[in-house]
């Protein structure tokens, strides 16, 4: 098996369309069919595999850096948590002390210019405000991760609401106008 | 009135704040009209499309599209809070690759099993699957068809789909992937208690003294379990977490009291508490006494193997969950040998780690919370481990109140609600009942309004035996729905690809994404997902959550239970049922399935004018009448005054959620605890009345080893399972660009000692390999699971990297749940 | 919190506008609703009558909006003031007119989440529900 998974740029870019139609020329090379013909050849409709036939394991990707620029990423709705930008892997995280904290605790955030964690990690469980933040908010990666430097397999569609809105917004205009 | 932006931002920012605050704005305080209905936003609420946990998600929607998901804060499961995977829920539906039409295999215009997919009509899909399922069952009967699901089809689908399979087609050939996930739960609950599901629920989180973690990773597969449980720990100095495990990971961090034991040796250490608390006088004799009997199981059962196997012709008592009565002096002698020092020779976990965990089981004033999931049921001896467990808990009474809670976890949405509630495994029908037991299915004919005595009374072939029946030829049509069994079974290249394309076999999946399940059949169907769907989910705790549809599907992706109704049009009773039956219940003669099942007089009965107006619903507009009214309203009639009551269906549309049973329109906190579970009798204390005499049962049964052990050549315990970014196969999360770029491939977690004996580095591709596959992978030895030397921990969630064929087929015996935590590989560099 | 910087880079001048949560002793709720309306710079948007108030602020300068919390962190009885959203805004856009040609619809339909079936007071609260016995 020669096959490797595509490079990412390629993958990203791939379509559902182009890889089934990838596959159907690569079929049509091979007229006459034995039953290993499918598992054989490249994936025809899947998308997570790259090219890889799904009985034959490939070199996978390397294992990627973590993104460490700092830079605060787009969010795609207010309530979302932000991604971490910067690399975590050597905090201490656990009962006995959350690194995270040292810069993203209200009171230390304008020192470390880190965002401070917002008010509702201050709630508990009955949306009172503690003094600290909530035992229940503790682990800041059950919702909070970081980033790889890598491309997704597969792009996503998701609408943010505010292009919603614009184009809610546009439509109406030009229906008034009408 | 006119508005300025000013006015639009101020009113946005009052509206953020008072949302956080829970305070509802007055409308006289918020007197800001908007511009135009182009801003408005329709929240709504929904169970998450994720794990066993059931959190309440609010959902944002707006012109037919998903654009916000967060952790609703009037949930009581999680009071705002969501996971990363719940954050990102909005994404899910969204992936460029969503299939939205269905696909066949062809070649030059016809459907061939070497064929390209090519998208064809719902009309010529139903087609094809109508002549492949009429001609296997003439040739073959009901046993030549199977359909597989799974704990996230909604209790309507799978409610809809063992109706399908069980009365319309009479065959029992239908399982949920549940199978490789709750099996063994269900088996230790109903062998102890004879009843299904966890006694206590979530509230016990906040009574707690204690929590025991066996086996479980409840930070990264339960998270948002995790933070109450978090929350008690850090807000309560005196209260102690202990995690067992055969790795470290992440709920280490919280740990009291962390144990790295070898794999299976969770028996042993359970028998061994089991000891101590004899031992140390810590049994309470007035609740055995009145509550409990012993039991002593037949042993050497067997790995759930192919008969041929040599390790189950090897076995005295293969498949057998015979048990003979015993007292508590035999139990008492049966552990005896399990001594700390035994257990921590077989473990590996110092015997003064073992005896403070004893200590809170022994201790009265301890209340303790055990927690399981997939280290405890993926097991060989998935049903006795349970049964340990509730052993323990059943010795000293700590049960069914505040605190006091063994607690089988779940990992699917609706696992419990759906898979095990409604019964879609093959052995088993709604409300606990059985095939096997006639007065079981005579009740279910009953209900069903079909004719008496035509359910078929042998057990189906369970999620495994359907596979090994493919490849057999034995089933030759095979639906999936819901699940991706070429990703998550067992031993991919043995047994599941050459079922799937076996040339006798026609394969259909259902599904949302291009899975290598959808690869690997011959006929995809195009599927609308979560809320694109009205749905009904069960979580852990036994509370059922009813959904409305937010939105449409894209294309012709229609619901799972769009499609099992349509094609029961296809078929009459005549061609599908005996002829001796339908001569002596002439009034069904002729009549499609359709009718005969969802258009009966109880499915139809709900007119569309129940049909909320804010919403969809195209299946029941489609079909004329409420249909997911009408088959919950049906499905409920099984379990109501049963023990297994839920509330009229509209009222579950209000709230979020309720814990079942529901007597009185009031949720049960605490089964079998007087004073909590309405089915109690007063006086009685505790009543564990899914036995006849209101007794739960303690085992005796010893420490076996596992199917398959490291030895010279495959020198390394292999464990799969999660990441806290990506739920099961990755189908859903893999698809949403920050999950995927939080762990974008599966990596084999290494010791840093093991890695240096075989000269390899951190980031090094090397091969796992087993005695039945390989997969190519990456060494990692840092990050958040620090396994022990000698055990190797690769997840599951990569389609690039099947791990599944790699590991073993071997099942409990009496579950028949597969064994992902333990097979034996070995480690080489590329 | 949330800021819109990117949106100002041609503009010079700029305004802040910003909402908090007040949380004062529920016993000075009344007092202290007296003295936020008092100062002549704060909005109160909504209240629970039992110690929260939603208050909005606008100011040129983000320091304005910080002196302003600690102005309301020193009235008695409150316990705590916290910053829940900041939007920056080119002033000279604020005062432009925004359409309104469809329905006329409150703000709390807008962001608050809310289910849109639910005028269910009337069915339980789960805290209520804990517990009740049945006969």
């Amino acid at each position: 098996m020669k096959a490797t998974r595509v490079n990412k740029a390629v993958k990203n870019a791939m379509t559902f369309a182009m890889t089934a139609v990838l596959a159907v020329s690569s079929i049509a090379l091979s007229s006459t069919v034995s039953a290993e013909t499918v598992m054989d050849n490249a994936p025809q409709v899947s998308t997570l595999r790259g090219t890889a036939p799904l009985n034959a394991e490939v070199t996978p990707p390397i294992i990627d850096k973590v993104e460490n620029n700092d830079l605060k990423r787009q969010r795609d709705y207010p309530q979302q948590p932000p991604t971490i930008p910067h690399d975590i892997s050597k905090y201490q995280l656990d009962k006995n002390f959350n690194k995270c904290m040292d810069c993203h605790a209200r009171k230390f955030a304008d020192e470390a210019q880190a965002p401070a964690v917002s008010v509702t990690h201050y709630m508990n469980r009955d949306g009172e405000f503690l003094g600290e933040v909530s035992p229940r908010r503790y682990f800041c990666t059950q919702c909070h991760v970081h980033q790889l430097e890598t491309e997704p397999l597969v792009e996503n569609e998701f609408i943010d609401m505010n292009k919603l809105i614009q184009q809610s917004h546009s439509r109406n205009n030009s229906s008034d106008k009408k | 009135m006119k508005l300025t932006r000013r006015d639009v931002i101020k009113a946005q920012a009052a509206a953020t704040a008072a949302t956080v605050a829970g305070i509802s704005l007055p409308a006289s305080a918020s007197n800001i009209i908007t511009s135009s209905k182009a801003n408005k936003l329709t929240w709504s609420k929904a169970p998450c499309r994720f794990c066993g946990t059931g959190c309440g998600i609010s959902v944002a929607t707006k012109d037919g599209k998903v654009v916000a998901t967060h952790g609703d804060e009037k949930a009581p499961v999680n009071k705002g809070l969501s996971c990363v995977k719940g954050y990102f829920l909005s994404k899910i539906m969204y992936g460029k690759d969503r299939i939205t039409t269905p696909m066949l295999r062809k070649t030059d215009g016809v459907y061939d099993k070497e064929g390209e997919f090519t998208p064809v009509s719902w009309n010529e899909a139903f087609d094809i699957m109508e002549e492949k399922f009429k001609k296997v069952l003439k040739e073959k009967g009901p046993e030549g068809i199977s359909m597989f699901g799974s704990g996230q089809w909604t209790v309507h689908e799978g409610y809809a789909a063992v109706k399908l399979m069980k009365a319309g087609f009479l065959s029992n050939n239908i399982d949920p992937n549940a199978r490789h996930c709750m099996a063994s739960a269900v088996g230790g609950f109903m062998r102890t208690f004879g009843i299904d599901e966890p006694m206590g629920c979530y509230d016990d989180m906040e009574a707690a003294d204690a929590f025991v973690l066996w086996g479980s990773n409840m930070a990264e597969m339960h998270p948002i379990l995790w933070t109450r449980i978090a929350d008690r720990r850090l807000s309560n100095p005196h209260v102690k977490v202990a995690v067992l495990s055969t790795f470290e990971h992440r709920s280490f961090d919280l740990a009291d009291i962390p144990a790295v034991f070898t794999p299976q040796t969770d028996m042993v250490l359970l028998n061994a508490i089991a000891n101590y608390i004899i031992e140390s006088d810590s049994v309470n004799h007035d609740f055995i006494n009145k509550h409990v009997n012993f039991r002593e199981g037949v042993t050497d059962i067997g790995y759930g193997l192919r008969p041929t196997h040599e390790l189950q012709m090897k076995a005295k008592n293969p498949n057998s969950g015979a048990s003979s009565p015993i007292d508590l002096d035999a139990f008492a002698k049966f552990v005896k040998s399990y001594t700390f020092e035994y257990a921590e020779e077989m473990s590996g976990v110092p015997a003064k780690t073992i005896e403070k965990i004893a200590k809170l089981y022994a201790d009265p004033k301890i209340k303790v919370m055990s927690l399981w999931t997939m280290g405890v049921n993926q097991h060989t001896r998935g049903v006795w481990t349970n049964n340990l467990l509730y052993n323990i808990h059943l010795l000293t009474g700590k049960i069914s109140e505040p605190g006091n809670s063994p607690f089988s976890l779940t990992g699917q949405p609706s696992a419990c609600g759906t898979a095990r509630e409604v019964g879609t495994f093959s052995h088993r029908l709604p409300a606990d009942m059985v095939v096997k037991n006639p007065k079981h299915r005579a009740l279910a004919e009953k209900l069903w309004k079909i004719p008496a005595g035509i359910l078929n009374g042998k057990p189906g072939s369970h999620a495994v035996q359907q596979i090994r029946d493919l490849k057999d030829s034995k089933i030759n049509v095979c639906w999936n729905q819901v699940n991706n069994n070429v990703q998550a079974g067992a031993n991919i290249n043995e047994e599941i690809l050459p079922g799937y394309r076996n040339p006798d076999n026609f394969i259909i999946t259902s599904d949302a994404y291009p899975t290598v399940t959808a690869e690997a059949s011959d006929l995809i169907l195009p599927s609308a997902m979560w809320v694109e769907k009205e749905g009904a989910f069960g979580n852990a705790e036994r509370r059922t959550q009813v959904w409305y549809q937010l939105v449409n599907a894209p294309g012709d992706a229609r619901s799972d239970l769009w499609q099992l109704v349509e094609f029961s049009k296809r078929f009459t009773t005549d061609e599908v049922w005996p002829a001796k039956v339908l001569a002596e219940n002439p009034e069904f003669k002729g009549k499609t399935l359709y009718e005969v099942l969802y258009k009966n007089g109880q499915v139809d009965k709900f007119p569309l004018s129940q049909i909320s107006p804010d919403y969809e619903n195209q299946e029941s507009k489609e079909h004329g009448f409420y249909l997911q009214k009408g088959l919950f309203e049906e499905y409920a009639s099984f379990g109501r005054g049963h023990g297994h009551d839920l509330a009229d269906y509209d009222r579950y549309h209000k709230e979020r959620g309720l814990r079942w049973p529901v007597v009185n329109g009031v949720e049960t906190k605490w089964r079998f605890k007087e004073g909590s579970d309405p089915y109690v009798k007063e006086g009685s204390g505790w009543q564990f009345y899914g036995k006849k005499d209101n007794k739960a049962i303690i085992f005796a049964l010893p420490y076996e080893p596992p199917a398959e052990s490291p030895d010279e050549e495959f020198d390394m315990w292999l464990s799969t399972g999660r990441v806290l970014e990506h739920w099961h196969s990755g189908s859903m999360t893999q698809r949403v660009p920050e999950l995927f770029k939080a762990f974008p491939n599966a990596v084999c977690f290494m010791h840093p000692e093991d890695a240096k004996k075989r000269g390899m580095r951190r980031g090094d591709e090397v091969k796992v390999i087993s005695r039945r596959g390989e997969i190519r992978t990456r060494i990692e030895t840092r990050g958040r699971n620090k396994p022990p030397i000698g055990l190797v921990f690769v997840p599951w969630f990569d389609a690039s990297q099947l791990i599944n064929k790699v590991t073993l087929d071997a099942t409990d015996p009496l579950s028949k749940q597969t064994d992902y935590k333990k097979c034996a590989v070995k480690i080489e560099k590329v | 919190m949330r800021t819109n910087k990117i949106a100002l880079d041609d503009v010079t001048e700029e305004s802040h506008i910003s909402s908090f949560i007040v949380f004062c002793k529920a016993e000075k709720h009344q007092a202290v609703e007296k003295e936020l309306l008092a100062q002549a710079d704060l909005e109160i948007h909504g209240s629970d009558a039992k110690g929260k108030f939603v208050v909005v602020t606008e100011a040129k300068h983000q320091g304005i909006i910080l002196d302003r919390i600690d102005l309301i962190s020193a009235i008695d009885g409150v316990i705590n003031t916290s910053m829940v959203y900041h939007q920056v805004a080119a002033l000279d856009e604020l005062d432009d007119e925004i359409d309104h040609a469809e329905t006329d619809q409150p703000i709390e339909q807008i962001y608050q989440p809310q289910l849109c079936e639910v005028e269910d007071s009337e069915a339980p609260s789960d805290e209520e529900s804990a517990l009740q016995t049945v006969q």
